[in-house]
């Protein structure tokens, strides 16, 4: 039998063994028992391949899973870094409204016309006690002037150039304020010291000072107002000659923190410190 | 010329530093001065026509920068680049502890300098512990010295290699 004869009567025999087969199976829906042979030999292999292939494929998953971790830990951590630093400028930007708020409400406090300078350095060697802010001549500022922040008494204007100022601090032993106590209205001239704080001089041996009285401008000295937070008595003691008390004090405002401050562009020639007048000011 | 450059690079950078403002309150009240420690270091170092003209120079920018009168910082520190100059030519100050030393002395004087200064100007009283916080103030600056010295002298010897011995 030639080879292309028998291709086709294989075909045939094929192709009509499946039209019997076809033509030939019940419509039962229970498979017979050949059915039955060929699945129970099909399955075992069928479930091993699907486990397989869920394996292969989970692991795939993860892998790929992995990969978008990976990129997205890197996107994740970037925009933690972001945050952070936005944070951490929002935080600095709400500090410092904070504090700028504080000060325009001390500037509406106050009758006295007031700019605010932003501090700009400090004293090169430290001997003295001062600050440069970055308000000068061409603001109006002049030497003698009050200068302040939310918390209290600054210190004065000492030198003033285009637009830049030389404060001189409270705690610089050569600036002097005539103060108060608030609880007894004693008064005395504050000094600063070298050392920790100031130094409260001349209060009548007569008054009831206490440690923690909060100590305040009298308005008497021409250049600060009155009733500004200076500081709190931390000690007291009898003066060298025994004439007159001494105290410690502790001022309101920590020098190292300050970075903007108030300057009072008072009258020139200071305030009116003639007697009576104490209240108006 | 070299050494002018230098120094005035150098001192410019050490002004920018000890004039920013600080948000420590031990560094607000201790701040060491770094200008003494470059003076004493010129007048070790360098020629003294160059030392002493940074001297000047760096002292009356210093008294711009602080509240003492004009001039007083710039005298102050040319005696001392004078005075370090000629000690060492004497005593060998030029070692670990003699530098400390010289600038812990230095900064005594400065500061007596300073406040007599002050003083004379108006008599002030600076309170019961002002020794106190002078000599803790001293004594920081010679602490710092031991740590700026070296590293003044490294940028001297990579300064020194990229510009020649001229």
């Amino acid at each position: 039998m030639p080879r292309s004869t028998r291709d086709i009567a294989l075909v045939l025999i094929l192709i009509g063994g499946g039209l019997i087969i076809l033509f030939s199976s019940s419509k039962s829906p229970k498979a017979g028992p050949v059915s039955g042979v060929v699945y129970s030999i099909i399955r075992p292999v069928q479930q091993t391949l699907f486990s397989v292939q869920t394996r292969v494929s989970g692991f795939w998953n993860h892998y790929l899973d992995l990969v978008k971790v990976g990129e997205e830990n890197r996107a994740l951590k970037a925009e933690v870094l972001e945050l952070r630093r936005e944070k951490k400028t929002f935080v600095s930007k709400e500090i410092e409204n904070r504090r700028l708020k504080k000060l325009l409400d001390l500037k509406a406090g106050h009758e006295f016309p007031s700019l605010v300078a932003r501090v700009t350095g400090e004293d090169a060697v430290g001997w003295h006690r001062t600050l440069f802010i970055d308000r000068g001549a061409a603001d109006g500022v002049v030497a003698g002037m009050a200068v302040t922040v939310a918390d209290g008494v600054v210190g004065r204007v000492v030198k003033s150039a285009g637009d830049v100022a030389q404060i001189l601090l409270l705690t610089d032993p050569g600036l002097s304020v005539d103060c108060r106590v608030s609880r007894t209205r004693a008064r005395g001239v504050l000094n600063g010291s070298l050392d920790r704080g100031c130094i409260l001089r001349y209060i009548s041996l007569g008054s009831d000072l206490k440690t923690g009285d909060d100590v305040v401008t009298s308005g008497l000295d021409g250049i600060f107002p009155k009733g500004l937070s200076v500081g709190r008595v931390e000690s007291t003691r009898k003066g060298d000659q025994g004439l007159f008390l001494e105290a410690r004090v502790i001022p309101s405002v920590d020098f190292s923190e300050i970075e903007e401050v108030l300057v009072i562009l008072g009258r020139q020639g200071g305030f009116d410190i003639r007697p009576g007048l104490e209240g108006n000011r | 010329m070299k050494a002018a450059v230098f120094l005035l690079a150098v001192g410019l950078f050490a002004l920018v530093i000890q004039t920013a403002p600080s948000r420590s309150k031990i560094w607000f009240e201790f701040k060491p001065d770094f200008i003494l420690i470059l003076v004493v270091w010129a007048g070790l170092r360098v020629p003294a026509v160059s030392g002493l003209s940074f001297a000047f120079v760096a002292g009356l920018t210093v008294g711009l920068l602080s509240g003492a009168p004009p001039g007083l910082f710039a005298l102050i520190y040319c005696l001392l680049v004078a005075a370090c100059g000629n000690l060492n030519a004497r005593v060998d100050i030029d070692n670990f502890l003699g530098r400390a030393w010289t600038i812990f002395g230095a900064t005594l004087a400065c500061a007596a300098a300073v406040l007599l200064a002050r003083w004379t100007e108006g008599p002030l009283d600076f309170g019961r512990h002002a020794a106190g916080w002078i000599l803790m103030k001293s004594f920081v600056t010679a602490l710092v010295s031991l740590a700026v010295f070296p590293l003044v002298e490294w940028f001297w010897a990579g300064y020194s290699r990229l510009v020649g011995e001229r």
